[in-house]
């Protein structure tokens, strides 16, 4: 099981120096020079390049910006000079966070509810309802499930408040919005795994012995039916997160994920790239922290010496 | 029981072995199940249906009224399906009475006042018709009605006081759409009256600046599908040819390979396109590039492990036992037993693509205005949804429909090709 | 005389399938007594799995459906019983051991909480005692350092130990019949011989009456006092191992015996033999015998009428038309070996 964590961070931390690499190779094929403006006098740009360290070779630039990123030094953003990129993250990040990780709840627990039950009642009206709403959940993706919900919950019936503010009413409509996608995926998941476990020779077995339903259910299929799905948990937060960007467009929260539209249209470089890999190194960390989580749930993982993959 | 009956017969193999069923090749089994799946059959027709409009619609609705993608009329804004030439209602000023609440429908045709109560007396002022919100209904008449009420009035008689007045004043009016107003107990009713009708000239409505939106929905259709397709096209092609030689050679060089795959799909294809999206102008060939550049891992991994399964297969080494070239051993065994997974993963990237383009369009790194495609269409819809839904609905239900269709139909396909599942 | 614990009585099992109605078990009789060991063998898809899942209820329901017939265990019929009374039978009374060991254990479960599961469902007693118990189990069932091995899981047990702790886990609650479907089939040669003298250790031990399903003649030999030969969802012989093995009047069953290999057959090309055909599919099962169409002897009869039981001698009767009166004599051309009588244990 050891090596098992040791692999999994080595591999993460070799994604995450390829991530930031590539960053900055591409900030650096950025065409123009961010101090390009002709009202600029010569010797104040060149001040302002030796500042920003760009008349040094590239090499050198990359090893100020990696050890920089060491530091948490994301960099100072163009479009509010003075204010570093940082800062900005700190401060819009929580307002992200909360709805992250309510959508994050929501959608394990929903998923995982749904496509048990779904399973269980295979063929059945309940199955029928849960894969209508996964293929629906699937298709019908956030930038039109976000208007379209806030309209009739909002606007025709008035129930609920569309826009985010200190109530913890007006969160509900966009962490449903941002969970519904998830929603989906995990429970068609959940649904297939229960299935096919459902059809294993130890579920008789279990049967054989004349244990309840009850126990059968969650001493033999939650287990091993869980396990896949947590395999994909970490995909399903970069998913979250990448969903929060259309959310706090349509609901006007002004978290990173808007400030991220705002700053791709506005081409501010520095701030682009910065939230470029924060998210990045969210999403690994995430991915890592599953992995090792996991290597203490699967009996294979946690007890063999070498560790599987 | 006579003696014939124990007359010798024998065996009868032909009946032993007849095999009830008959034999069907691999692909004539997966096509009648498919043909069975009667969600993707229906699917599979809404997509054609979607494709060929996409195709002919915009050429139809030139030839008809002259509508291209770009041609504004700030004079039709907004239109939607159904037409109506009922006139808006407003109260403009009211010392009537007091009320507790007031709704109104989205064009004001229908308000209420909810729990009034009359004041001893007042003046209550009414405008029928708005010139700058009709815009679209080409009237842009306007009509104001004042009514006094007196001590004694109960909301019955202002209703009648409010009918009369409004039938005098709109007496000239040629097309005499007046109002009805209504008293049910503590609330008062305005309702205006008129037709509807479908939106012959522009049947599908308007957007904010008075484009056809059939034809934009079309146009963006064609551009949508475009992406999709050139997109998965270039990204298979990419796949196969890495998916193809990592899972033939193996061992260290396929190892290498598959890693290179895993770091670089850790981080979700919507950072790297936003990232890659700021090198290149945004526009048709970046995007295409910029997503086939992320998909092509997907379909890499899936023909690997196909090649891989195969490459050790044991019929592929019986093939090979009984003297089969290595070229009919890939053209006959390899290819049609790889291919239903690929093309399963195709069907499922299409939608995919779609929806990137669409989130691409919708935060601004997409298709470039005035071009349509329908991730622009829904931004631009969005944007004035609580007001006009039309412009948002006609393109959220385009994408929906086909996203879902491209969902069902490949689940189908999947179903359908699996070899394990063949009677 | 011995007790009989369990009476089939004209059983008849069905599948309603998208297709239409299957047919897998048609009108099967048979006696199980106190202490005894049965075997029930035929080819693949001749319904012996399904009546052996019957008698424990394990079947699917829907699907599968009881047409017709009894089962009678300690005189109450099982097929009548709700689901809640089957949860009482199973594990404590009837147990059962499955075919592949691999599949049959929960992987996220140690082995040693798997076997203690059906025990606590049965009987109150706390985790100390039944642990206690457990390991006893595990030491009966011969696996070695039974306490490191309780804690562990099933992917740390090899083929055969996992078999055992199947034993294990059927046998915790003392039941009365133990039902073991194709138990070696599975399992490589030398791994089958050492399960197998297991099981006969245990039969001297235990008072447990076995049902074991298999189409390993050798199995047969080796543990079973009786045989019941089933084809096309019937039962077509039934005897004792000695009448079985060599008084056998059924044809197919003589295919049966023919089909083992030989190595002492002179002519080379004789060593193999097989019968040709398949069988019957049980979706529109032939209205005659069913193995009419496969057998060399078959008469005109043989297709038409579906052949009663012929008592041969006592507890020994073939469903053929060859044994009426006026059917002609046929001698099968089968030799089997002279078993060794002192290896078969309880005798006739």
């Amino acid at each position: 099981m050891l090596k098992y964590i040791l692999r999994r961070t080595f591999y993460a931390v070799i994604t995450l120096l390829v991530i930031t690499t590539l960053t900055f190779v591409l900030m650096k094929a950025l065409p123009g020079d961010p101090f390009n403006d002709p009202k600029l006098k010569p010797d104040v740009r060149q001040a302002l390049r030796q500042k920003y360290a760009l008349d040094r070779p590239v090499l050198q630039q990359y090893g100020i910006y990696m050890s920089n990123l060491a530091h948490g030094d994301l960099g100072t953003s163009l479009k509010f000079p003075g204010r570093s990129v940082s800062t900005i993250i700190k401060d819009s990040f929580p307002k992200s966070y909360a709805l992250g990780w309510r959508a994050m709840l929501l959608a394990t627990t929903l998923g995982l509810f749904f496509g048990l039950i779904a399973a269980l009642n295979h063929e059945k009206w309940i199955d029928y309802i849960v894969i209508f709403i996964a293929i629906v959940g699937v298709a019908v993706p956030n930038i039109v499930m976000g208007p379209f919900l806030s309209y009739i919950f909002g606007v025709k019936l008035g129930l609920l408040p569309v826009t985010v503010d200190k109530t913890s009413s007006s969160l509900i409509l966009p962490v449903i919005t941002l969970s519904l996608g998830t929603i989906a995926f995990v429970s068609r998941m959940m649904r297939t795994t229960t299935l096919e476990i459902n059809g294993q020779d130890y579920i008789l077995t279990a049967k054989s012995k004349g244990i309840s339903k009850l126990q059968i259910v969650f001493k033999h299929i939650i287990r091993n039916a869980i396990m896949p799905v947590i395999t994909i948990l970490g995909p399903l937060f970069a998913a979250i997160i990448t969903g929060s960007i259309v959310v706090e467009k349509v609901f006007a929260v002004a978290g990173l994920g808007e400030y991220f539209v705002n700053t791709i249209l506005s081409q501010d470089y520095p701030m682009i790239m910065g939230i470029t890999i924060f998210y990045a190194v969210l999403i690994i960390a995430s991915m890592l922290f599953v992995d090792i989580a996991y290597s203490f749930i699967d009996p294979r993982i946690k007890s063999s010496i070498g560790g599987g993959d | 029981m006579n003696q014939t009956m124990f007359e010798h017969v024998g065996k009868n193999l032909a009946a032993a072995q007849k095999i009830k069923r008959p034999s069907m090749s691999y692909l004539k089994d997966a096509f009648r199940r498919i043909k069975k799946n009667k969600p993707a059959m229906i699917s599979f027709f809404i997509l054609i249906f979607m494709i060929t409009m996409s195709l002919i619609g915009p050429i139809i609705s030139k030839a008809l009224y002259g509508h291209t993608y770009r041609n504004q009329d700030l004079n039709v804004q907004n239109q939607t399906m159904i037409l109506s030439n009922k006139r808006s209602v407003m109260l403009t000023s009211n010392t009537a009475f007091t009320y507790k609440k007031y709704t109104h429908d989205l064009r004001k045709t229908k308000i209420a006042f909810k729990n009034i109560k009359i004041n001893s007396s007042g003046v209550l002022a009414i405008k029928i018709g708005n010139k700058a919100e009709e815009a679209q209904q080409g009237d842009q008449k306007e009509y104001k009605i004042e009514i006094k009420t007196q001590s004694g009035d109960t909301l019955e008689t202002l209703a009648e006081k409010i009918n009369v007045e409004a039938e005098k004043q709109l007496q000239n009016d040629p097309d005499f759409r007046g109002i009805t107003a209504k008293a049910s107990g503590n609330n008062l009713n305005i309702e205006s009256k008129g037709e509807s009708h479908f939106n012959t000239k522009y049947w599908l409505g308007t957007d904010m600046f008075g484009r056809d939106l059939f034809t934009r929905l079309w146009e963006g259709g064609r551009v949508s599908f475009l992406i999709a397709f050139v997109s998965v096209f270039i990204t298979t092609v990419i796949g196969i040819l890495y998916g193809g030689i990592s899972g033939y050679i193996g061992g260290k060089v396929d190892n290498f390979m598959m890693r290179f795959i895993e770091v670089i799909m850790v981080v979700p294809d919507m950072l790297y396109i936003i990232l890659l999206l700021q090198v290149m102008r945004p526009g048709l060939q970046p995007i295409i590039i910029v997503l086939a550049a992320t998909g092509w891992m997907g379909i890499a991994r899936v023909v690997r492990g196909e090649v891989m399964r195969l490459k050790h297969s044991e019929y592929v080494l019986a093939a090979e036992t009984l003297g089969a070239s290595t070229k009919r051993v890939i053209l006959k065994h390899l290819i049609p037993n790889t291919m239903g997974p690929i093309i399963v993963q195709m069907t499922m990237m299409i939608p995919a693509m779609i929806f990137t383009e669409a989130f691409l369009s919708f935060i601004g790194l997409g298709i470039p205005v005035p071009f349509a495609s329908w991730g622009s269409l829904i931004n631009e819809g969005a944007q004035v949804f609580v007001l006009y839904p039309n412009s948002l609905l006609v393109p959220a239900v385009a994408l929906s429909l086909t996203m879902l269709g491209f969902n069902i139909l490949g689940d189908g396909l999947r179903d359908a090709l699996d070899p394990k599942l063949r009677k | 005389m011995k007790k009989k614990l369990l009476e089939i009585k004209d059983l008849s099992v069905s599948f309603d399938t998208y297709a239409g109605e299957i047919q897998a078990v048609r009108g099967v009789s048979f006696d199980l007594y106190e202490g005894e060991t049965i075997a029930i063998v035929g080819e693949s898809g001749c319904g012996k799995s399904v009546t052996a899942k019957s008698i424990m209820r394990l079947n699917p329901e829907p699907p599968a459906r009881f047409k017709n017939g009894q089962i009678l265990f300690n005189g109450e019929d099982i097929v009548k019983k709700s689901e809640k009374e089957m949860r009482d039978v199973r594990g404590s009374k009837i147990a059962i051991i499955f075919q592949d060991p691999m599949t049959s254990l929960n992987p996220t479960m140690t082995v040693g909480k798997q076997i203690v599961e059906g025990l606590k469902k049965h009987t109150k007693i706390d985790n100390a005692a039944a642990k206690k118990i457990a390991l006893n189990m595990l030491k009966t069932v011969q696996i070695p350092n039974a306490e490191q091995r309780f804690n562990e899981y099933p992917h740390q047990f090899s083929g055969g130990m996992r078999q055992r702790a199947m034993i294990a886990i059927a046998l915790v609650c003392n039941p009365q019949l133990l039902i073991a479907d194709e138990p070696t089939t599975a399992l490589d040669v030398t791994i089958q011989a050492q399960i197998m003298e297991l099981m006969k250790d245990l039969q001297n031990k235990i008072n447990t009456s076995i049902i074991i399903i298999t189409h390993d003649l050798g199995v047969v030999a080796e543990i079973s006092q009786r045989v019941i030969v089933m084809y096309g969802g019937k039962v077509v012989e039934y005897g004792s191992t000695d009448q079985i093995f060599y008084n056998s009047k059924h044809p197919y069953t003589w295919g049966l015996l023919s089909s083992v290999p030989r190595l002492d057959i002179v002519k080379e090309e004789n060593r193999l033999s097989s019968i040709e055909g398949t069988p019957p599919d049980l979706f529109a099962p032939p209205s005659g015998c069913p193995f009419s169409d496969r057998c060399e002897y078959s008469m005109k009869i043989c297709r038409k009428e579906m052949p009663e039981d012929f008592n041969i001698e006592k507890g020994h009767a073939a469903a053929c038309w060859l044994n009426h009166p006026e059917a002609p004599k046929v001698t099968p051309s089968i030799k089997t070996i002279k078993l060794n009588t002192s290896d078969k244990i309880g005798g006739n």
